[in-house]
């Protein structure tokens, strides 16, 4: 932690989500640390099902039915999350924590207008008339890129290409500009021009409003270009967090550099992509030590045995993998 | 809405009508039985079987009767009824006030009744005021009309003599006292067609609701009811539409086993007594009406979905 006296925006500590009966639990995810400063933009990458969009919803309090906390802490703002209920957690939904989802395409309202949609946040959490909500939503959607503002504001969303949506969504998300945008693989629907724009465009509200942004990715690509730290996950779990370019640099655990290798650069062209042998193991069937252990190439007898702990290799720089750390430790010695 | 749009739809009438009048010609033509035979008896001379025919015009080959049939339908004349003697324009109107009269107040029963049912069923998903409305739901699908129209007349005639059993007024009479023998009869015809719309909004809202919209809406920061009221019910009231567009389509054609339970003299009987005697002028004239009430309940439908759904364009 760079700034270990200011309490950060966002703390999750130990977080464990859980599907299934209470004396069975089946863990999505388990113990989850993350924690993002004011104004930071973090990086959550990892491979579908690794738990990312599940902890994510269970920031913004909307876990979908059948999934609990079944342990740990969410702190926002020194306010603990993961017990609000009712009109405590719906006060910050859309004030200070918004979210930005995948598919712009089902994640907007068919049947409503784009500009009803995006006054709606303004309308619910502030005292503006309709009239200086409609203003505002105007100026918004001229700050994310619409072109002729007054003639789209009455459009509705089929009427919109999916680039031109996102930003809708986008729109609605900052209207009432909230501390904290948890973007959920938000160019994952796009092309790719398409998810260039979106993602300078994350960029600048970062920038222009100080938002902190939760930015949620499959592709380290994207997340790499845009945030100042990195959070691998897998299985449920962070294996690695580090700056992006320390981890780009040098990374620790197995998975993260199986990871970077598997990406397509200049030097692999015309080559097969390297790809991690195996599959993500499915809800309930996580080995009993390390979860990645059954495709790991530099797994030895210990990481069978239990859960590993996330260890410091570095300033700001841990990795769950205490073989690899040892290692580092012997080489600094 | 284009006039494109209009042209076609007006296009699509005439030859629905068109359409179902030749079948009804023919088919009424093809089935055995003979008017002039049920008029007379089976003992009437052939001297005065062939009379009868050629006053009927039941001599002339069945193309050329469809023409002429046609033709008079052009002028406003729907004809005269074999049976009655009487024009079957005057006939009709009288039994269409009662029908159309049934229907609107049934039709409004509906709405009235299963919307709200729908909207608490699918709020209250899987606790008692959803097991509720589920039961009492299919118990109104499960009765048949006739058993309800009865056990109505019991209850609130007979025990509670709130209305006199079977007692029809006619509107010139009192127009109250005419709704008011309605009432009965609409509560029966609305009861398994409110239950089946009840059913049919709480799964189509029951479906909205689990959306990325609704999530979207609850991430904005709205309460669950607001989501539902605000975002999902519109959404899921598009299918419902057809599903009323389809019922009204029903209830407008007659109901025949509630006219009949409370001797009420609408189309539904007439329509049926009148295949018996191969009353072909009157049944035309009721298939043709039966054709442009759907063809018009269908346009209006069209209008209610671009009401709701942007995504049409018409």
């Amino acid at each position: 932690m760079e700034t270990p006296a200011k309490e950060n925006l966002l703390e999750v500590k130990g977080l464990s989500l859980a599907f299934g009966p209470k004396d069975k639990p089946l863990f999505a995810v388990e113990n989850l640390d993350l924690s993002l400063g004011a104004g930071e933009i973090l990086g959550v990458v990892g491979e579908s099902g690794c738990g990312k969009t599940l902890s994510a919803l269970a920031v913004i309090g909307l876990l979908p039915p059948g999934c609990r906390i079944e342990a740990g802490s969410i702190r926002f703002l020194g306010q603990e999350l993961s017990g609000l209920r009712g009109d405590g957690m719906r006060g910050l939904r859309g004030r200070e924590i918004a979210m930005i989802f995948q598919e712009p395409a089902t994640a907007l309202n068919p049947v409503q207008t784009i500009g009803a949609q995006i006054v709606e946040p303004l309308l619910l959490h502030t005292a503006m008339t309709m009239k200086e909500a409609r203003a505002e939503a105007l100026s918004i959607m001229t700050k994310v890129g619409f072109a002729g503002v007054e003639r789209l504001y009455g459009v509705y969303p089929h009427q919109l290409s999916g680039g031109m949506r996102q930003r809708a969504m986008i729109a609605m998300a900052i209207a009432c500009k909230p501390r904290l945008i948890i973007a959920d693989e938000p160019t994952t629907a796009l092309d790719a021009t398409i998810q260039a724009q979106i993602l300078e465009l994350l960029v600048r509200i970062n920038r222009d409003y100080g938002m902190a942004i939760l930015l949620i990715s499959h592709d380290l690509g994207v997340v790499g270009g845009l945030c100042g730290r990195v959070a691998v996950m897998y299985a449920g779990s962070v294996v690695e967090e580090a700056s992006t370019t320390e981890l780009f640099r040098d990374p620790v655990h197995p998975y993260t550099k199986g990871l970077i290798a598997s990406r397509p650069t200049k030097e692999s062209k015309g080559r097969p992509l390297y790809s991690i042998p195996g599959a993500v193991p499915r809800l309930g069937h996580k080995p009993s030590g390390c979860p990645f252990m059954p495709r790991c190439g530099s797994a030895v007898p210990s990481c069978a045995l239990e859960r590993p702990d996330s260890l410091e290799v570095g300033p700001g720089h841990e990795a769950r993998c205490p073989p690899e750390a040892e290692k580092r430790r012997r080489v600094d010695e | 809405m284009s006039a494109q749009y209009l042209i076609r739809r007006f296009l699509t009438l005439i030859v629905t009508v068109v359409l179902v009048s030749i079948l009804a010609f023919a088919a009424f033509n093809v089935l055995p039985g003979d008017p002039a035979l049920t008029i007379l008896g089976v003992e009437a001379s052939p001297e005065k079987l062939a009379a009868l025919h050629a006053r009927l015009g039941l001599d002339l080959p069945l193309p050329e009767r469809y023409l002429v049939w046609v033709s008079g339908l052009l002028r406003g004349d729907l004809g005269t009824s074999i049976r009655f003697s009487q024009p079957v324009a005057a006939l009709l109107s009288s039994r269409l006030e009662v029908t159309l009269a049934l229907s609107f107040l049934a039709f409004a029963m509906i709405l009235v009744v299963s919307l709200p049912l729908g909207l608490i069923a699918a709020r209250n998903r899987g606790r008692p005021w959803d097991l509720a409305v589920g039961l009492g739901t299919q118990l109104g699908m499960a009765i048949p009309p006739f058993l309800l129209g009865i056990l109505l007349i019991l209850v609130f005639s007979v025990i509670l003599r709130w209305a006199s059993p079977a007692a029809y007024v006619s509107p010139r009479e009192s127009l109250p006292g005419f709704l008011a023998c309605l009432i009965l009869p609409a509560v029966a015809v609305a009861v398994p067609k409110a239950a089946v719309v009840a059913r049919f909004l709480r799964s189509s809202l029951l479906d909205q609701m689990g959306s990325d919209y609704v999530r979207t809406a609850l991430s904005k920061g709205n309460t669950a009811k607001r989501a539902v009221y605000r975002h999902a019910l519109k959404n899921a009231l598009i299918p419902v539409v057809t599903v009323l567009g389809v019922t009204a389509a029903d209830i407008i054609a007659g109901s025949l086993v509630v006219e009949q339970v409370f001797n009420l003299p609408g189309l539904g009987r007439l329509l049926v007594s009148s295949i018996g005697y191969r009353d072909f002028p009157l049944i035309q004239a009721m298939v043709i009406y039966i054709a442009v009430a759907v063809a018009l309940i269908n346009f209006l439908v069209d209008l209610l979905y671009r009401a709701v759904d942007p995504r049409i364009r018409l």
